[in-house]
């Protein structure tokens, strides 16, 4: 899974597809103040980003790739 | 080039064609239903055509094509000529596209604003309503104005507003490179709101753009609340910073042209202050005396007053930043007093200082006159007095050359006709009459100096060209500009500047030139396509002159023989070698048009074999070899079938499923070769599986069930016959009849199929190892070599490929055996069969002066047969053409062929009379 979901935390992995914008944003729907991890993330669908920049996410770990950190960073913050 | 691009390519090019002749015919009928259907057709096949190959500049055009005539046959459109012309446009341009394609000059980028430009003239022409429902529209007004503007679709002239959301050190790394010779390119990418359901991901495109220096991603401003959200309508836009170039920018984004604009960076418009104003501006001290250094040429004074500043701010706030830059301008361009006074006068305001508006400020400073000329005009945006500027600068230079050209009227001209669209553009028409003027001047001295002095008297008014030059033109580069770019003055400040004019001019030109192309009429290509059946009375003729050529050795035995002109008949056989030697070499020539590569009929196997192992859960792995290998067009089809009859027997029954054939110790893909030589005059064709072979028993057996052998035989016959009893007709192995095999008609079919072009086909199997089948077919079928026998004093021909021997076997060595008569030959029994006996012929067969009767061996289906007849003749190619009318039912005989000295020769069936 490319992305893990835990009680309060999801966990991104590698690459992050189309397929799991759905997931991601009914998981958060049902976990407003759920935290992201997104240490081991190599690349995601812009459709997860914007999952991620509607619910405002709370991103506690960024990309361990600083080229991706920067342009999440870019629209994140 | 491969097969399938070359059919594309003639296919396409008829398409064309009948959507020309299709439109035409509406401009006459323009009602006609029919017609337009046609049409629509037409244009919906080329379109999807062009879908299989990477041509996305041709399927867009196609695309909007297509979009516009489903409009218009549905009514919702009406014909027009305007409409006509807008296609025809569009079609000439995909014409071209095919012609760049032919020359290998496919995948280049520079047609793809033209593409665009057409595609939205085009879709111009749908109504609102459609236009919106359509998902290749944009969506997006940005793109949409700009591209209505008729800029090109992927360079605009304006500022980049995002710039500010660089980094400052990313925009330092910039400035410095552009400030080596580099180039640098903003790229804001627009996807369309629909484009996650195209496939599309537009951050991994922007991510991976050549050369990237920066990337950021501007989201909407306004979110829905999570529980209405659609995360998959696209509401973020990509902004890029890149050094590649324009046309790799082009090329990278060469799919989604109308969603991406491209801005061609300076290094000043990279000089953007920002951070904490920290209450304002309150540095008037250090601005007046920065001022001063400046006005005293004191750079060093300036540096280290700054270098102190800077260390006395807080770096976050914005003066900090201002003087980073301040700095980093003093380092490389100390010379631009006019940049750093606008830089250090910013400290004042706190706002970006805006560099195109000092430049036109210090001139008002210096000539209040300009005031008036501004407001006398439609106040020219900076975009248009940079463009002015660099256009004055390109005919400045233009006049300068000091050739002298035959041309140079002309070309004083065009820099006149330039100058006056200028005034035209900046609503200056006053100005008009006083060029014209200068035009005449110089026309009748035959020099620029007029033109260049009224040039200098407008500058002198409007000081638009005073301050350093800066341009340096992106496109179309004079050589004597290149010449003028290398000054230093004109290394800084490289406001990169693609001239409007220019580029309308260049489009101008793109559209003559498809004018043109509609003009010239005739599109030449390399291949022309021709009507079958002209082929076929080439070949009929050819065929009658190798029959009467072959008179030629008649005529000059019977000059010797008849009349004793041996010399004549000498000179004969000179001439008849030469013919000879002209209709071989045409024969060849004209098979040579009727030759298709095999890989015509190999194409669809791939897919064939993928599907059908799907649906059988089997692994299969298709090779494929010789596809170049050539034969006649009719070989070539016949094979089709019967080699699609054969995969499907291989993937049915020959390859076993994985599980199984791990079992037998095999990899559990299984293999199917396909190969194609050519032998001699015979075209080969193999197909091997390694599957689990046929077991000879098992046929044997299904053969004696049918009744197809009865037990002696059963008991007699050789594996390699059995196997061989697949070809009759009505047997199936299969237990189960699916729809893929069982019938008991397959192999049946693909031997009388082979049979039909005089092929030969034989199969061999190893239990457990697999099955291989040999199809033999002729090169061609026109030209049959046969060999002459006589009989009863009439020739017959029996086919080469027929005959396996020609003995003479002694009478006494004859053996009667059940009526039958027979030889041992090579230490097998052969049946004998008189040629007279069996066409009832009430003649018994002559022997030779040994009493040795001829006996010819013939292949028939797998057995052997001996034929006796009088006596062996030569052998010869003929044209053998079928028997038709009352003689067709004729079994005996394969057909006819006419003899050089014009009598006919029939040619056996052994099959038939046996």
């Amino acid at each position: 899974m490319p992305i893990e979901f835990k009680s309060n935390l999801a966990i991104f992995q590698d690459v992050v597809s189309v397929e799991e914008a759905d997931d991601l944003l009914s998981w958060l729907q049902n976990n407003p103040s759920g935290k992201m991890n997104l240490a081991s993330c190599t690349h995601l669908h812009p459709a997860n980003l914007q999952v991620l920049i509607a619910a405002n996410a709370n991103i506690v770990k960024w990309p361990n790739d600083k080229s991706l950190t920067g342009w999440l960073a870019s629209v994140l913050n | 080039m491969n097969a399938l691009l070359d059919q594309f390519l003639s296919e396409s090019r008829d398409f064309l064609q009948g959507i020309g002749e299709k439109l035409m015919q509406l401009e006459q009928f323009p009602d006609d239903a029919g017609l337009m259907n046609e049409l629509f057709r037409f244009v919906h096949t080329l379109k999807g055509n062009s879908g299989l190959f990477d041509f996305p500049e041709m399927s867009r055009v196609l695309h909007a094509g297509e979009d516009l005539m489903d409009c218009v046959r549905n009514g919702k459109v009406s014909y027009s000529q305007d409409l006509a012309d807008q296609l025809l446009d569009a079609m000439d341009f995909v014409g071209l596209l095919c012609d760049e394609i032919e020359a290998g000059d496919a995948g280049n980028t520079h047609h793809v604003a033209e593409s665009v430009k057409l595609a939205d003239a085009l879709r111009s022409l749908i109504p609102l309503i459609e236009a919106n429902k359509d998902f290749s529209v944009s969506s997006n007004s940005q793109a949409q104005v700009l591209n209505q503007e008729g800029v090109g679709a992927l360079t605009v002239l304006s500022s980049v507003p995002w710039l500010t959301n660089v980094s400052e050190q990313a925009l330092f790394d910039a400035y410095d490179h552009i400030l080596n010779g580099g180039n640098l390119h903003a790229v804001t990418y627009t996807p369309i709101k629909e484009c996650f359901f195209q496939g599309d991901d537009p951050f991994y495109s922007a991510r991976m753009t050549p050369a990237l220096v920066w990337g950021g991603i501007k989201s909407a401003d306004e979110w829905p609340q999570l529980q209405s959200l659609n995360a998959y309508n696209c509401s973020l836009d990509f902004h890029v910073l890149s050094t590649a170039s324009k046309e790799t920018l082009v090329e990278y984004y060469r799919y989604v042209p109308e969603q991406v604009v491209v801005h061609s960076i300076s290094a000043l418009s990279l000089v953007i202050p920002r951070g904490n104003p920290n209450g304002g501006p309150v540095y008037e001290d250090f601005v007046t005396d920065a001022l001063l250094h400046l006005r005293d040429g004191n750079i060093a004074a300036l540096k280290q007053a700054s270098e102190s500043m800077l260390e006395l701010s807080n770096p976050e706030l914005w003066i900090s930043s201002a003087l980073r830059w301040l700095l980093k301008l003093l380092d490389s361009c100390p010379e631009r007093k006019d940049d750093l006074q606008s830089l250090i006068e910013s400290l004042r305001t706190l706002e970006v200082p805006k560099w195109q508006n000092l430049e036109l400020k210090s001139s008002n400073a210096q000539q209040p006159n300009v005031e008036t000329f501004v407001n006398k005009t439609s106040e020219p945006s900076e975009e248009d007095v940079a463009a002015l500027k660099t256009i004055f600068f390109d005919q400045r230079q233009i006049l300068l050359l000091d050739d002298e050209p035959t041309w140079k009227s002309g070309r004083l001209k065009a820099v006149a006709g330039t100058l006056i669209n200028c005034s035209k553009a900046l609503g200056n028409e006053a100005d008009i009459p006083s060029i014209k003027v200068a035009l005449e001047q110089a026309l009748l001295l035959n020099e620029s100096t007029p033109i260049l002095a009224w040039m200098d008297a407008y500058d002198s008014l409007t000081k638009v060209e005073k301050v350093i030059f800066t341009g340096v033109i992106v496109e179309n580069l004079e050589s004597s500009l290149l010449v003028a770019s290398e000054s230093e003055d004109l290394l800084i400040e490289a406001q990169e500047v693609v001239v409007l004019e220019k580029n309308s001019e260049t489009t101008v030109d793109e559209i003559t030139k498809f004018g043109k192309r509609a003009e010239e009429g005739v599109i030449s290509t390399k291949s022309i396509k021709v009507d079958q059946a002209k082929i076929d009375r080439l070949m009929n003729l050819i065929g009658e002159i190798v029959v009467s050529k072959n008179a030629l050795p008649y005529l000059a035995q019977r000059a010797e023989d008849h009349f004793g002109v041996r010399e004549l008949s000498r000179e004969i056989k000179a001439q008849y070698s030469v013919i000879n030697r002209i209709a071989e070499e045409m024969q060849d020539a004209i098979m040579q048009v009727r030759m298709m590569p095999i890989s015509f009929v190999f194409q669809r196997f791939p897919r064939l074999v993928r599907d059908i192992s799907r649906k059988l859960g089997k692994e299969v792995q298709l090779v494929l070899e010789g596809e170049d290998t050539e034969a006649d067009k009719n070989i070539i089809e016949s094979l089709a079938d019967p080699l699609i009859h054969i995969i499907r027997n291989s993937l049915d029954h020959g390859l076993e499923t994985p599980s199984a054939r791990q079992v037998s110790g095999k990899h559990s893909m299984g293999k199917i070769t396909i190969q194609a030589s050519q032998e001699a005059d015979q075209v080969i064709i193999r197909i091997m599986d390694d599957g689990k072979g046929i077991d000879p028993s098992v046929i044997k057996r299904k053969a004696y069930e049918k009744g197809m052998i009865d037990e002696v035989m059963m008991e007699r016959i050789s594996d390699i016959d059995a196997i061989n009893l697949v070809f009759a007709a009505g047997f199936s192995t299969a237990e189960v009849v699916s729809d893929l095999s069982g019938r008991g008609v397959g192999m049946d079919v693909v031997r009388t199929a082979v049979e039909g072009v005089n092929g030969t086909i034989r199969l061999e199997s190893q239990l457990g190892k697999g099955t291989s089948i040999q199809i033999s077919l002729p090169l061609s079928m026109a030209v049959t070599k046969v060999m002459i026998v006589e009989s009863d004093r009439q020739i017959f021909g029996v086919p080469m490929d027929h005959v396996v021997e020609t003995v003479r076997v002694p009478k006494s060595s004859i053996h009667t055996i059940k009526n039958n008569q027979t030889a041992v030959l090579r230490d097998r029994i052969i049946p004998l069969k008189g040629l007279n006996a069996l066409l009832d012929i009430p003649m018994s067969q002559l022997v030779n002066d040994d009493d040795e009767v001829a006996v010819l061996v013939a292949r028939v289906g797998t057995d052997v047969v001996g034929l006796m007849v009088d006596d062996f003749k030569e052998t010869m190619e003929v044209i053998q053409k079928p028997l038709s009318g009352v003689l067709a039912g004729l079994s005996a005989y394969s057909g006819s062929a006419l003899m050089g000295d014009g009598s006919v020769l029939m040619v056996l069936n052994t099959r038939g009379i046996v």
